[in-house]
């Protein structure tokens, strides 16, 4: 207990001391956690986001003809052939020509001189929910354009190429803004740490002589470090909830914010990031101890 | 190792210790000492005798070229650096230099020593402000070290060597800087501290401290021990030290052997010992 309180009260000294050195290593550390999980908070919404599209994907075949009804269990099996296939609903002409009138609701009567013939039967592939790799859907879609009598085949390509290629974007960017974190807490706080043992050698030597521990000397500047870290992170993501909420409020509405459905990170997944802050600063400052502490 | 608390046994050995500084200087040559505990020891002698090598030795800031040097019975050699740290928080040192930090108060740098041992807040400024008071500069309590002059400061470093009530306490030159009253200050302090229990050695060339005294007094002369007569005491004018004369060349862990630390762990039997024995001691802690 007294060697608790006794380390406290040097890291309170300590703080006072060489407080403008802590502020900056602190905000410093506070900003890598907030870009650092902006980036990462959007990723995980965008990822949320990419798995409900997934869910919505359907691949239409349009056929040149109308399948015979003994030719469809072999287009079927054909279709089957592929693994990953959820279930298939056959169109035909009528089929198709009586969902456009309904979607035409009271404008149907532009269809009244037009009969079903001029619209393509056409089969419906839903694939199964894992099946959310842009390279594979792209993969089945070319198979299904070998099946006998495919037209053309159809599935949101050019969209679902522009947000595959957008999440693998932010992916880059999480990584980017996480080396960037892990490069400013460890090298930011050793530095700080290499700063504070510097200025503190005559003390420290002393205190060496009168007989300090190595738990005395190093306890407080690892209990800095890892204070560093926790409030840095702490203050990191709490700026990063207001910001949420400041967006949240302003785009709230119809909007394209709305089709997403953003959601602030868990419990679990604030706690993990505090502990990797925690981690990487304890870290840094452990390297500077071994570095730089001659004692 | 000493088992017993007994008055008379050993507290610090030096046995046949030669102390020689790069390139070729000879501080200390084959001496032996024996500091009793308990007792109160003077080592004299001119400037570069030893006085401070011989310290530096005893409390492990510097190692033998060659001998064997022993606290409490444990050769420093062999003992490991949790043990050498451990030793050191019950050896006060008042250093020639003062080794203070000037941007800190005299309360501030006399608390170091007893924040180290992990003493409590009101212990620490009780046992100062004691020290302060006894030493003459109460009144310099909030001041920065810096600030204070030699006397002062030396004073300062005093107090913090004697903070923890050390059972063995080396101070070198620790009236160098000082008047009459404050040397008679520091005395006082150094008698209070032996008829407590504690062990000391001081390191001076300030006859008057010792050229009275019942205790041992041991004189330094080019890096070897004499005892000197009692009419020495007062005869301060020994010939200058002549380092080019006897030239040794530096024998590095003759005696001491390879740095291996031993299996006796980390404690130190340096229980402070007062006239009267363990008894006397229980009735100072109450």
């Amino acid at each position: 207990m007294k060697q608790l309180a006794m380390l406290l009260r040097q890291v309170g000294r300590n703080y006072r001391q060489t407080w403008g050195t802590q502020l900056m290593t602190l905000l410093t550390v506070v900003l890598s956690v907030l870009i650092f999980s902006f980036f990462f908070l959007v990723y995980m919404n965008m990822l949320r986001a990419s798995d409900r599209l997934g869910d919505d994907i359907r691949i239409i075949v349009y056929l040149d003809e109308e399948p015979v009804p003994e030719l469809r269990p072999q287009i079927e099996r054909k279709i089957r052939e592929f693994s990953e296939v959820d279930r298939i609903a056959f169109v035909s002409r009528q089929e198709a020509y009586n969902r456009l009138a309904k979607q035409l609701g009271n404008d149907r009567d532009v269809l009244a001189d037009l009969g079903p013939s001029f619209l393509p039967p056409s089969i419906e592939v839903y694939p199964q929910k894992n099946l959310k790799n842009l390279a594979r859907v792209e993969e089945f879609a070319r198979y299904l354009h070998t099946l006998p009598g495919a037209a053309k085949v159809q599935y949101g390509h050019g969209w679902l190429q522009r947000f595959s290629y957008f999440t693998n974007l932010l992916q880059i960017i999480v990584l980017m803004s996480g080396a960037l974190l892990i490069l400013s807490m460890t090298f930011i706080v050793s530095y700080t740490i290499r700063l504070t043992v510097i200025a503190r050698q005559e003390e420290l030597e002393i205190l060496r002589l009168l007989g300090a521990s190595s738990f005395y000397i190093r306890g407080p500047l690892l209990v800095e470090g890892i204070l560093q870290g926790l409030l840095g992170s702490g203050l990191g993501l709490y700026a990063l909830y207001l910001l949420f909420h400041w967006i949240a409020q302003k785009f709230s509405g119809p909007g394209l914010l709305n089709l997403f459905d953003f959601r602030f990170f868990s419990p679990l997944m604030m706690a993990i990031i505090l502990m990797v802050s925690v981690l990487l600063c304890a870290a840094g400052t452990t390297f500077s101890i071994r570095r730089f502490l001659r004692i | 190792m000493i088992e017993t608390d007994a008055p008379g046994r050993s507290v610090v050995e030096l046995i046949k210790v030669t102390k020689v500084y790069p390139p070729d200087v000879v501080a200390l040559q084959e001496v032996s000492l024996s500091v009793l505990r308990g007792e109160m020891l003077f080592l004299t002698g001119m400037s570069g005798a030893g006085k401070t090598t011989m310290l530096k030795l005893m409390c492990n800031i510097e190692s033998p070229t060659s001998g064997v040097v022993e606290v409490a019975g444990r050769n420093l050699a062999r003992v490991r650096p949790s043990g050498i740290q451990k030793m050191r928080q019950k050896i006060g040192v008042a250093y020639q230099d003062f080794r203070l930090l000037p941007k800190q108060t005299a309360l501030q740098n006399i608390a170091m020593a007893m924040e180290v041992a992990y003493q409590g807040r009101q212990a620490i400024k009780r046992r100062a402000e004691e020290l302060l008071e006894m030493l003459g500069i109460a009144d310099k309590r909030d001041k920065l070290v810096g600030k204070l002059s030699r006397g002062e400061q030396q004073r300062v470093a005093l107090a913090r060597a004697a903070a923890n009530k050390p059972p063995l306490l080396l101070a070198d030159e620790p009236t160098g800087n000082l008047d009459a009253a404050a040397a008679g200050r520091v005395v006082n302090l150094f008698n209070a501290l032996n008829a407590e229990g504690s062990t000391i050695v001081v390191a001076t060339h300030d006859a008057s401290i010792y050229r009275d005294t019942n205790h041992r007094v041991l004189r330094l002369v080019h890096g070897t021990l004499i005892e000197p007569a009692a009419e020495q005491l007062v005869d301060e004018s020994y010939p200058p030290f002549d380092y080019e004369s006897i030239a040794v060349p530096a024998q590095e862990e003759e005696a001491g052997g390879t740095l291996v630390p031993d299996d006796d762990g980390d404690d130190f039997d340096l229980d402070r010992t007062p006239p009267g024995g363990e008894e006397s001691e229980e009735e100072n802690a109450r």
